[in-house]
């Protein structure tokens, strides 16, 4: 230990001591007697052994390299730039890469204790759901030992009223659920566990954007009463203007927030306080462990819990229906059909680093053989070859690093662009924190290695041209190129797949008018009275072609299915697939006397009675048996990439009005009348604030996201193609010149520039091809990630290999015929006499 | 090996016992080794001064400031309490060896 401090000690005095060495020394020289001075041996030498013995050498010998390297830097301003510019690109895209999935994924969220937390899901033998109902929520924050706190959220839309009715997305929440995450309002005061006591004032807080935006971010709204839905309610204040809560997507826009113990008042009829049936009332729900105790622990202990409740409501609970449970302080978390996904991000960001490497290395190989000359002159001079490599090893480290400051700069506003692009949670804290630092230097350093260690031991070894150094840079940067290319190829083509694709159903005409019945309370006969008139007004509406009612609007976000036997659930009216232009295959459409009956798809048929006559066969459903009246052809309505869907339909029952939808087919495009059907809808309730939208913005809507992952694969691919083409040309203009002299001999031979290209780019083909298929393979192999996104295509599709290999393979020939053309034009008798 | 040279790894015992009465200066150390030796020893200044550095660093001597016979500010070196211990195991170690290879010698 003394020593360490004696050694730092003598490092940061330095100086001093260095003198007051020389000082001993020259007083030992000049005390010696005058004819034995010379034996005092070379001053140097003796100075350089002693400060060796202080171990600093290393260091002496880093700066030494670090300051020649900046100065060589200095004096080659393009191969600087042109190297700080590829890294920068390289490592900018993986951090870029890396902090959208540290954000999302690793970076607790801005909430008090985040480690604690923990989200619940259902997990029954028949469904999986995000969601759990509420009042069992209650019971297990009633019972439990193991569980803090628990909080629950919802988002939902009700309708505010200050002058006129409007549409405003409302949180709901507990009471506890801002106290307990920590959350600070921006004025006026938040809820409270007080605020849930029955009897208490019926209160809102205010999202603080959406108090800017409507109120003007006037302070005085606090204590001011707005209607919701039509009842008075209070404002307590507002939140904060970073507020995100648990859930980001929502909490981003939510605009309003109440409680679900006041729900019972805003929306009398609302089933969410007393329904066990997760249809009727789930929401998300979190909770906060208690001190010492486990995720693992928590979800034991409230199996029994659940088992409980299930045998308390078996009408609405299945039997080993219970609760999983995950972290939940985070933005999103992992299921294993994204974790492929993730791995195949990941091998494409680092093979554009490999590209990047590939480039660089061979820049370096080059650069390094320009230095022969001061690489003699050291050795000479009693280098080792350890030490000229790690001077050069050095010198790509000092590279490196300012590649990897600038990738860094460059991915915070890449990832600031990319969020707005695709869209995502805006106010995440997307800057860098210590994580990114240490993971871009660490790529910087990792870069430096692959780049560097070649050129730095060939300029050691001083070895010459034939190096299969540069063929395996050229070769990576070519393989990579081909991978990324092929998997653009391969969602483009999947993606036009998907656009031009025919659904099953006419989705281009139809307007979706959903009146939200049961966020206001309807009871089924009033819903069954509204929708009625509804259809009758909507029918005499010049435009309207024809309507059907339906519990699930296609392409929504509602869902009903039967995962065991995979048939997506409807409950339709009569006219439903005339509205869609679903041809009935055999059999007829439901009436409106229809009881105990079922339409089929025909795949339901094909899947479950083959071979037999489906029109003689029953479908079991909540008790009963049901006849099958009808087929009607294939309409995927949910699954747009799902080929082993089969739909199932059944004649709507009463209950099932509060919460469906109209769908309207029109005969005039329907962006155009879309609005006015909305108004029709809320011109029959003043209190409802329907929403009318088009199926065709549904289906854009559900095609942006493969739009977007094809569009950062393919800026991915052109990247590398760019680059991989620069790679290329560099190296096929440095063997041309290195062989001039070679051609001109060629030439004055007799040569035609045909053979002349042929014997110098022979071996550049062979290794081309070499790589385009290590390529292919590569590519063939990662493509199975991709499966589930290839709508219509397969992975494996050939039109897509070939076209990605063509195009790299033309690039790079025209990438090699330009030096060579060159080269063929020089003058024979220049080019022999050419060093 | 030269006449003159010294056993490889006894210059630093040497100097540690040379120091054991007081403090020397660098000059005084190499004049003291080949007195005491008989003019036998002679140490080579190449190799003073690194050695001194090891122990410095080594924390068995310390540096202090005094004046020479010829009127000069020059660094005295002076044993230090761990000094003292390493220079006791390395003589306690030498004397070993060298019976082991007086024994050899006197038998084989």
């Amino acid at each position: 230990m003394g020593t360490f401090f004696r050694r730092l000690h003598y490092l940061l005095n330095r100086r001093r001591l260095e003198r007051e060495l020389q000082n001993d020394m020259d007083a030992h020289r000049e005390m010696m007697p005058a004819g034995n001075r010379n034996d005092f041996g070379n001053p140097t030498r003796l100075r350089e052994r002693s400060r060796e013995a202080w171990g600093w050498s290393w260091l002496d010998r880093l700066m030494q390299d670090l300051r020649f390297g900046v100065r060589l830097l200095r004096k080659s301003p393009g191969l600087a730039c042109t190297a700080i510019a590829v890294l920068a690109l390289g490592i900018g895209v993986n951090v870029t890469a890396f902090t959208f999935v540290d954000v999302m994924f690793f970076k607790p969220l801005p909430v008090r204790d985040p480690q604690s937390l923990v989200r619940f899901t259902t997990d029954s033998p028949k469904i999986r759901s995000t969601q759990v109902a509420y009042p069992a929520i209650a019971f297990y924050r009633a019972h439990n030992t193991v569980l803090a706190e628990v909080l629950a959220q919802y988002a939902t839309s009700m309708t505010m009223t200050e002058k006129t009715p409007e549409a405003v997305r409302a949180g709901i929440v507990t009471g506890n659920y801002f106290s307990d995450l920590g959350a600070a309002p921006a004025y006026g005061r938040l809820f409270t566990p007080a605020d849930e006591n029955p009897g208490a004032a019926p209160v809102v807080v205010l999202g603080y954007g959406f108090w800017q935006r409507r109120f003007g971010g006037d302070a005085s709204v606090v204590g001011r009463v707005i209607r919701l839905n039509q009842r008075p309610a209070t404002i307590l204040g507002v939140t904060a203007y970073d507020f995100l809560g648990l859930d980001p997507e929502h909490g981003e826009r939510d605009e309003v927030w109440t409680l679900f113990s006041q729900q019972g008042y805003f929306t009398p009829e609302n089933k969410m306080l007393t329904s066990f049936a997760l249809n009727d009332s789930g929401v998300k729900m979190y909770g906060r462990l208690k001190p010492g105790v486990s995720i693992k622990e928590a979800a034991a202990a409230l199996e029994p819990l659940s088992e409980e409740l299930a045998h308390d409501h078996p009408e609405a609970i299945q039997k080993g229906q219970g609760l999983v449970a995950e972290p939940g302080g985070y933005a999103a978390s992992f299921s294993s059909n994204e974790a492929a996904g993730f791995a195949l991000f990941a091998a494409l960001v680092l093979l554009i680093l490999c590209v990047a490497c590939g480039n660089l290395g061979n820049l370096l190989l080059s650069h390094a053989l320009t230095r022969e000359r001061e690489v003699s002159i050291r050795l000479a001079l009693g280098a080792t070859r350890g030490r000229i490599t790690r001077q050069f090893m050095t010198e790509s480290l000092l590279l490196a690093l300012v590649g990897s400051a600038t990738g860094l700069l460059l991915s915070y506003y890449a990832t600031r662009a990319l969020v707005l692009v695709l869209g995502g949670p805006r106010r995440m804290n997307f800057s860098p924190d210590w994580r990114i630092i240490v993971f871009s230097l660490g790529l910087g350093v990792f870069a430096s290695i692959l780049f560097g260690l070649a050129p730095a031991r060939h300029a050691a070894r001083q070895l010459q041209q034939r190096s299969r150094a540069r063929t395996i840079f050229m070769g990576a940067q070519v393989a990579a190129s081909c991978v990324l290319l092929v998997l653009t190829a391969l969602l483009v083509r999947g993606l036009r797949q998907v656009l031009n694709s025919d659904l099953g159903f006419d989705y281009k005409h139809i307007v979706v008018v959903d009146p939200q019945l049961y966020a206001h309370g309807y009871a089924p006969p009033n819903a069954a009275e509204y929708m009625r008139q509804l259809q009758a007004q909507t029918a005499q509406e010049p435009g309207v072609a024809s309507t059907s009612l339906a519990y699930i609007a296609p392409m929504g976000h509602r869902l009903r299915v039967n995962f065991s036997t995979h048939a997506y659930i409807n409950s339709i009216t009569p006219g439903y697939f005339r509205t869609l232009s679903i041809p009935i295959l055999r059999g007829r459409d439901f009436n409106t006397k229809d009881a105990d009956v079922a339409i089929v798809s025909q795949s339901y048929a094909n899947k479950f009675w083959p071979g037999k006559d489906p029109m003689r066969q029953t479908v079991q459903w909540d008790g009963k048996q049901l006849a099958v009246i009808g087929i009607a052809a294939n309409a995927p309505i949910m699954a747009l990439r799902d080929g082993s869907a089969s739909e199932l339909y059944l004649p709507d029952a009463e209950n099932d009005l509060v919460e469906s939808v109209m769908l309207v087919r029109t005969s005039r495009p329907p962006e155009v009348i879309s609005a006015s059907l909305g108004k029709i809808a809320g011109s029959l309730d003043s209190a409802l604030s329907p929403k009318a939208y088009t199926l065709k913005s549904s289906f854009d809507d559900k095609v942006s996201d493969s739009q977007k992952i094809t569009g950062v694969v393919t800026g991915l691919g052109a990247l590398a193609f760019a680059l991989a083409l620069i790679g290329l040309w560099g190296v096929v203009s440095y063997t041309v010149s290195r062989r001039t002299k070679e051609i001109g001999i060629r030439l004055a031979l007799g040569a035609t520039p045909a053979r002349i290209v042929e014997a110098i780019l022979a071996k550049f083909l062979v290794q081309v091809s070499a790589s385009l298929v290590a390529g292919t393979i590569l590519a063939a192999l990662l493509s199975i990630a991709l499966r589930h996104e290839l709508y219509g295509v397969s992975n494996f599709d050939g039109f897509s290999y070939l076209s990605a290999i063509t195009l790299l393979a033309v690039a790079s020939g025209v990438a090699a015929l330009i030096p060579a053309r060159r080269a063929l034009q020089v003058d024979p008798m220049v080019a022999l006499r050419c060093e | 090996m030269a006449k003159n040279e010294m056993l490889p790894g006894t210059l630093g015992m040497l100097i540690l016992r040379v120091l054991q009465p007081g403090a020397l200066h660098g000059y005084a150390i190499a004049q003291r080794i080949h007195q005491l030796s008989g003019d036998l020893l002679q140490v080579e200044e190449g190799s003073l001064y690194p050695a001194l550095q090891r122990m410095l660093l080594k924390g068995w001597v310390r540096a202090e400031w005094g004046v020479s016979e010829t009127n000069r500010k020059v660094r005295f070196y002076r044993l230090t309490a761990a000094g003292r211990k390493q220079l006791q195991s390395e003589m306690s170690d030498f004397d070993r060896v060298m019976q082991g290879i007086a024994a050899v010698l006197a038998k084989a």
